[in-house]
């Protein structure tokens, strides 16, 4: 009985996404407009709960916000997860879910459902083509050394143990930003 | 979902994912310009998700530290200039001084001033939440990842305590040590009294300033009693309460009355309550109740309640509502109430030793004077006058007691609600008053209550009247200690009443028994229940015997009618009858009966002894009554014509001896006093006050004196008077000391050591029961435990029991236990 109320919940969210019924929040990054709910997303995002209180600035008072900072990409996979929907039937973009790492730490984003392969896609982020590992692995360093928090995840602890070439990468990074600092 | 690129290229970026050079200075320039514009209330064209990403990029490139600072500068540059240039804006020149000396201008001007000081802080206040508040989120990255990190302060409340270090400690000007603070607390100090006093301030106003230090605190402890609300504030409020409330207190005891000291407490107990709920904070209401508690109560009770409109002046003029307040108030500083406990007391037991003085003054006051024709009373009447007014005496007294017990028990019931303790109390006060030594004739006063009630009060009354009587008297007798001592009296009066025929109604006596039964207990009702056995027992008799004397044979119409009360001899209080002086005691009463009565007296002893053989009866002839038909001869009357006149006589028995005399003897002979006392046989006093009641009483002279005087000497004579007129068919012919009177004081102390010895025989009785029991026991566990024994009877004298002890081992009951410690005895078997 549980089971068949939290997937009508499911279905009911995912529906008022792609129909924007009852939207009071308009979410703008690039070209795309998302037609959200504050209920829905304000109660998942410090941000967004504060950008929607922020009492000034013009696009408040339109109860809107743009991010123009942000890859659509990302932000589109960002409300498609907080309205429930599942990664499992498409395949997993890798890049794309080492930035929704960076983007739930930005944005205080909270209970995200992430494809729960997420050790898969460090892992085999780590272990594909130099190529495009180096871009991948690339940014992978640059997450985890800018978001200590991301360190705190059992998949990215996992990770470090398993694989001491990341773990060194990494810290040679952290030890470079260190220095940099220091010297400025 | 996510149309995947999944096969493309992913170009490492070159710059670092979010731009490498993040310039701090330029970014931070930005952040400080919003802010800037946030405070002047300028934000419209900000966007916050601009800021915020500014702030989230600082982080990231490891700034945040620098950020905080930078931040905290700039709040703390802002609130040392701008902030408090406003602030200073406010104080006018003399706002400063009056905070600090109440004296110069108006009270009107002081609240007008202190309001736009208040306001003006209110304001600074509220903006610099909202600013705060607007910064914080655009922060909020900081705060997370940094500060928590770092275990610095939020920026919301390093702001905070910026506001309190920059503007609340700021002085008000600049060589002063006085600060905003300070002043705050004075300005708020002194609207408060202001309201005191019966002005009307901006309670509100006062209450966001309240709220602004609670929201702030001292030092980086985040306590509630660290508040500065409570450090700084409520410290100041308390101190200066307390020194109003002294004055206050002082002044109204020494101008207004009690009652008015009492409700002006009350609402100043309830104004600190609604001030805390409203101008200030709950937490303060237990500490400023306290405060006002012990100024206006706790320290004042004692001469709230001693001076002149205090307790006494309320209990007298039946001001129970004020006595409800002064209750009331000395309930909250005292669990105990012991003021007022005392106050009510003093004045029950004064009260009660007034009503005590009363009776015995009036017991003592000189008789009425008599009527102008003294010379025809008998020297009896006036006693017995004065005898009357002793018993009217006696009856207020009981009524009095009753009255006041009324009174308080309204007080206790209507002012005291009804109170446990002052229960106690109260009933501890009547217990000494009705018990105290000088005083010692509760017992025989409430026995004479009763009394009068079964001969005359209860007459006309409904049961549920009746009841309530009787209830009054066993009201009374709980309190009474010496319950042996009412036993005693109460055998006599019940004694006379049932001989003399004088109660209304037997079931009401047997009414008053059964509650005495279940007040004092079953022995002590078992004798009064004998007397009334010997009563019924007596009525049989009587009925009896007339019947077996019909079935003798001819009625002979001269013949005497018996009826007989026969009383068993240890039940009945005999002594105490007929006013047999203590040196008569021992000698029966004896008489010459005449022939004709005789007769029927050997008949019946004959009947009895029929019945109980083995019993023998003692004839008491100083008691009784005597229905006589005399036959007095004709007389002229007022028309001329002749009539003989018969009337029925009621004599005592004495009475009827001495006029049987006369039958035999011719018209025109006399009788001198010995003869008739040698004829008769009767006590010298019985027979000279049976005598008086027969020749000198004016309306009962059946026989005539001579000579005619007051008092009765040997040689008197007596003889029939012919010409002896009554008005009515039936006369009685009373003798002096008929019905129960007071005691003389002879009599008194006559009864009071009656009581005593048989009080030695019950503690004797009480000690070697204990004795028997325990085996051993020192002195002081004999001693109280005899008390206790003896509680329900009467309270024996320590050395009473003393000399009892010692006594009791004389006669090698107990003896001493040699080298104890302490004092001990030991029973001897």
């Amino acid at each position: 009985m549980a089971e068949t109320a939290r997937e009508e919940l499911i279905n009911s969210l995912k529906s008022l996404l792609s129909s924007s019924e009852y939207s009071d929040f308009t979410i703008t990054c690039g070209a795309d407009a998302y037609k959200v709910h504050k209920a829905i997303v304000c109660s998942r995002s410090g941000f967004l709960k504060r950008a929607e209180k922020f009492p000034f600035g013009k696009k408040s008072a339109e109860n809107m916000v743009n991010l123009p900072a942000d890859d659509p990409a990302i932000i589109k996979c960002l409300f498609h997860f907080l309205y429930g929907c599942d990664s499992n039937d498409a395949p997993i973009d890798r890049l794309l879910h080492a930035k929704m790492y960076e983007i739930t730490d930005k944005y205080n984003l909270r209970g995200l459902k992430m494809p729960t392969r997420e050790k898969f896609t460090l892992e085999h982020a780590f272990m594909s083509t130099p190529d495009e590992d180096q871009g991948l692995r690339e940014i992978l360093y640059e997450i985890v050394v800018s978001h200590v928090v991301l360190l705190e995840q059992t998949s990215v602890e996992e990770l470090m143990g398993s694989h001491t070439g990341f773990a060194f990468s990494v810290i040679k990074r952290q030890a470079a930003e260190l220095a940099r600092l220091k010297s400025s | 979902m996510i149309a995947g690129r999944g096969k493309a290229r992913i170009r490492p970026p070159r710059r670092g994912l979010h731009g490498d050079e993040v310039d701090f200075d330029m970014t931070w320039a930005t952040i400080e310009s919003a802010f800037r514009e946030i405070h002047t209330k300028n934000a419209s064209k900000l966007s916050y998700e601009e800021l915020y990403r500014h702030a989230y990029r600082i982080v990231l490139k490891k700034k945040g530290e620098h950020l905080y600072n930078k931040v905290h500068d700039f709040e703390r540059d802002w609130l040392s200039s701008e902030v408090r240039a406003s602030i200073q804006q406010l104080l006018s020149p003399n706002l400063v001084v009056d905070a600090q000396s109440v004296a110069g201008t108006t009270a009107n001007e002081r609240r007008v001033a202190g309001e736009k000081f208040l306001k003006g802080l209110k304001q600074a206040w509220g903006d610099h939440q909202v600013c705060t508040s607007m910064l914080a989120d655009v922060l909020m990255y900081m705060d997370r990842v940094y500060c928590a990190d770092q275990r610095r302060p939020s920026i919301f409340n390093a702001a905070m305590v910026l506001f309190r270090d920059e503007i609340l400690h700021s002085p008000v000007a600049e060589t002063a040590t006085y600060t905003i603070l300070g002043l705050l607390n004075d300005i708020i100090l002194d609207q408060i009294q202001m309201e005191r006093d019966g002005d009307v301030i901006d309670k509100q106003l006062i209450k966001s300033c309240v709220w602004m230090l609670e929201g702030l605190h001292q030092d980086e402890v985040e306590s509630e009693e660290q508040r500065l609300y409570n450090t700084s504030f409520e410290v100041a409020y308390l101190d200066q309460s307390r020194n109003f409330y002294r004055r206050e207190s002082e002044l109204l005891l020494r101008d207004s009355h009690a009652g008015a000291y009492c409700k002006h407490a009350r609402r100043r107990i309830y104004e600190e309550d609604e001030r805390c709920k409203q101008t200030l904070l709950e937490s303060t209401a237990p500490k400023i109740q306290q405060v006002v508690e012990d100024e206006m109560i706790k320290n004042r009770i004692h001469e709230l309640v001693e001076m002149e409109s205090g307790v006494r002046f309320m209990i007298d003029n039946h001001r129970l509502e004020e006595l409800n307040f002064v209750y009331d108030l000395n309930k909250r500083v005292d669990d105990k109430k012991t003021e007022i406990t005392r106050a009510i007391q003093q004045r029950i037991v004064y009260m009660g030793s007034d009503i005590n003085k009363d009776a015995i003054a009036a017991s003592q006051a000189p008789a009425a004077a008599p009527a102008a024709d003294s010379a025809d009373k008998g020297r009896g009447a006036a006693q017995e006058k004065s005898l009357n007014q002793q018993t009217v005496a006696a009856i207020k007294w009981v009524e009095d007691v009753l009255s006041l017990k009324d009174r308080f028990d309204k007080i206790w019931l209507e002012s005291f609600e009804s109170d446990h303790l002052l229960q106690q109390a109260q009933t501890r006060s009547f217990t000494e008053f009705i018990n105290s030594p000088t005083f010692p004739r509760s017992s025989e006063y409430i026995s004479l209550f009763i009394d009068e009630n079964m001969k005359k009060g209860i007459k006309g009354k409904t049961e549920m009247e009746i009841d309530t009587v009787l209830d009054k008297a066993i009201i009374l007798l709980r309190y009474v200690q010496d319950k042996d001592l009412f036993e005693r009296y109460y055998k006599k009066h019940l004694c006379r009443r049932l001989l003399m025929n004088k109660s209304i109604s037997n079931e009401v006596e047997k009414q008053m028994i059964s509650k005495m039964k279940i007040e004092l207990g079953n022995n002590f009702t078992l004798k009064l229940e004998a007397m009334f056995k010997d009563m019924t027992i007596s009525e049989e008799l009587t009925a009896g015997f007339k019947k077996h004397v019909e079935g003798l044979g001819d009625r002979d119409p001269k013949r005497i009618e018996l009826a007989i009360n026969v009383l068993t001899s240890m039940t009945w209080p005999l002594e105490s009858m007929g006013g047999v002086a203590a040196e008569e005691e021992d000698q029966r009463p004896r008489c010459n009966f005449p022939m004709v009565v005789d007769k029927i007296k050997r008949g019946f002893e004959k009947f009895y002894s029929e019945k109980h053989s083995g019993r023998q009866l003692t004839w008491l002839a100083n008691m009784g009554s005597a229905d006589i038909k005399a036959v007095f001869p004709k007389v002229p009357q007022k028309d001329g014509s002749f009539k003989e006149r018969r009337h029925d006589l009621n004599v005592s028995t004495y009475g009827m001896v001495i006029l049987l005399l006369f039958n035999e003897l011719p018209a025109d002979q006399h009788l001198t006093f010995e003869e008739i006392q040698a004829q008769t046989n009767i006590p010298n006093n019985d027979l000279i006050r049976n005598l008086q009641s027969l020749a000198v009483a004016p309306k009962t002279r059946i026989l005539i004196k001579e000579p005619m005087s007051k008092d009765v000497k040997p040689t008197d004579r007596f003889s029939f008077n012919e010409g002896f007129q009554g008005k009515f068919v039936k006369i009685k012919v009373g003798v002096v000391s008929g019905g129960n009177k007071v005691e003389s004081d002879r009599e008194r102390r006559e009864t009071e050591k009656k009581n005593d010895d048989s009080r030695q025989f019950c503690i004797e009785a009480a000690v070697v029961r204990i004795m028997k029991q325990r085996k051993e026991l020192s002195h002081q566990q004999l001693v109280s435990e005899t008390l206790g024994q003896l509680a329900g009877q009467f309270k024996p004298e320590v050395n009473m029991i003393k000399k009892r002890i010692e006594s009791l081992i004389e006669r090698e009951y107990l003896e001493r236990v040699e080298g104890a410690k302490i004092d001990s005895y030991r029973y001897l078997a």
